[in-house]
């Protein structure tokens, strides 16, 4: 089988906070598609993205990116990984008294690919500010939280890069711009023609779900599931049974939800026959259930 | 020019105006209407209200950069250049600190100059150069202080010790006159003093920039 070529690369990774540990033993960032980073609040996905970023140098741990250069290597001067990454976080991305003009000027000196027109295209084409005086004037203190989300993007999408890092990058837009956002992420794919990634983490995985290829699951500081999400969807099963069956099926299924009418869970592919003989109605679950069930296995929140 | 341009695109656009150009305007405005007669009290007057609102006006800028919970900020982090860019915005702030008030200073001399003549000014530059450097001295210093707080009120009652500090320090040189030995120190240190200050200054916030990308 071709080894996969991956954008990132990541070997015993391990950050500690008091009272958390990031441990990634292993995880693949597939070069050339959109992959979704989905967890529980608190899982690790904004610390994890910090330090694939840059951002956080305090860990343990090998990365390796787009199959060239080590994390060690992208802290050394003239080498082209930070400038290869666009990252957008939620917290502390400009400083809150900056103009959307500042953004631009401040892009422009950190940046070397920053196209100064093209973030003035995705500024209006946002509809995030008018791109006259007054609109570039606008303070980032007085945009709302989708608007900065959008503004981010823009700054990304203006520069040449062949990883897009995106912190949550749906959690404050509407429906209607997160569709906008998906069809963003899939232009920026397609134009790669197989070199161009995206990586971003979400709690909107219904929503995103049409522009995610892979998916890696993130369980108190661990990857616990990754895969493509057509691979994730044979392994696990969605099955909806008779109330009568529960106790039988809840000793088999991955994970289940009751009620008084039967049950809906997900099986293991490999443990559907253990399910021979029970009146079930099988389907192919959304990336969303197949999410829902890996979290409800590891999650420490259990309703009385 | 690259720090500059680094500076000034870091700089909010209504600080730029109010405290890069309205004030100095306002200062130099006052220094040539001749207000006072006395140039040398008028020019230890303005120095002690510049460091009252340069000190106050870098918590619009850069306060609580030397903070234990500054975090950085991200988009300037994410970049290649980013702590580069950082430093070059902490070093210039200060050099221009200390450039705006050297113009002040040179100011003062040319008013006394042209109201007075160049003996006047002979007499007095040794006084301004004291001036000049304690108020520096004092505005890096309580700079310094002022960025370890994220607290207005905080910041409020350093800013007035700040300038009740450089007055006392311009108080002195009177004091000193007559005696030729302590005045002649007084030149000497006042400089050194501020100049170790400075750097200091630009040093800490350097480290802090550095230490943003860590948690511990």
């Amino acid at each position: 089988m071709e080894q996969m070529q991956t954008a990132i690369q990541v070997n015993h990774l391990m950050k500690k906070y008091k009272g958390f540990t990031l441990e990634v033993e292993d995880l693949h960032i597939p070069k050339g598609f959109s992959t979704a980073l989905i967890g529980e609040n608190g899982a690790g996905k904004t610390t994890l993205l910090n330090v694939l970023a840059g951002i956080r140098l305090d860990y343990k741990g090998e990365i390796t990116f787009f199959d060239q250069w080590s994390d060690k290597e992208r802290e050394k001067t003239g080498n082209p990984v930070k400038e290869m990454i666009g990252y957008t976080g939620p917290n502390n991305y400009y400083l809150p008294q900056w103009t959307v003009k500042q953004v631009e000027e401040v892009s422009k000196l950190l940046f070397e690919k920053f196209d100064g027109a093209k973030f003035e295209k995705y500024v209006e084409m946002l509809q995030i500010a008018s791109t006259d005086s007054k609109g570039k004037n606008k303070k980032i203190s007085s945009l709302s939280d989708g608007n900065r989300m959008k503004l981010m993007l823009s700054g990304v999408l203006a520069r040449d890069t062949e990883l897009l890092l995106l912190d949550e990058p749906a959690s404050p837009l509407d429906p209607l711009m997160r569709d906008v956002l998906c069809d963003l992420i899939r232009e920026y794919i397609e134009a790669g023609q197989g070199e161009k990634s995206v990586f971003f983490s979400t709690h909107n995985i219904a929503d995103m779900e049409n522009v995610t290829d892979y998916a890696i699951i993130m369980e108190r500081g661990r990857v616990v599931e990754q895969g493509f999400v057509e691979d994730l969807k044979e392994k696990y099963i969605l099955v909806k049974g008779e109330a009568s069956d529960i106790p039988t099926a809840e000793k088999i299924l991955y994970s289940i939800t009751k009620n008084s009418y039967g049950y809906e869970g997900i099986c293991l592919a490999e443990d559907m026959n253990k399910l021979a003989g029970l009146d079930i109605e099988v389907s192919t679950p959304s990336l969303s259930q197949i999410s829902v069930a890996v979290m409800k296995k590891g999650t420490r929140i259990h309703l009385q | 020019m690259k720090g500059i341009k680094c500076y000034m695109a870091y700089t909010p656009t209504l600080f730029k105006l109010i405290v890069l150009v309205l004030l100095p305007v306002l200062v130099l405005g006052i220094e040539c209407l001749n207000v006072l007669t006395d140039k040398v009290a008028l020019f230890t007057l303005i120095s002690s209200g510049v460091v009252f609102y340069e000190c106050l006006a870098d918590v619009w800028n850069m306060g609580g950069l030397h903070s234990k919970d500054y975090i950085g900020i991200r988009m300037v982090q994410s970049s290649k250049r980013g702590l580069e860019f950082s430093k070059k915005v902490v070093l210039y702030d200060c050099l221009r600190k200390y450039i705006y008030m050297a113009v002040f200073a040179v100011a003062n001399l040319l008013v006394l100059y042209f109201s007075i003549g160049r003996e006047a000014v002979g007499a007095y530059a040794q006084t301004v150069w004291y001036v000049y450097w304690t108020s520096t001295a004092t505005l890096m210093l309580f700079t310094l202080i002022c960025r370890f707080i994220c607290n207005i009120t905080g910041v409020f009652v350093l800013t007035y010790m700040a300038s009740i500090v450089a007055s006392t320090l311009f108080a002195l040189i009177v004091a000193c006159n007559g005696h030729q030995t302590l005045w002649t120190v007084a030149m000497v240190v006042a400089p050194i003093v501020s100049i170790v200050i400075g750097c200091l200054l630009v040093l800490v916030g350097c480290k802090k920039m550095e230490g943003s990308y860590y948690d511990a």
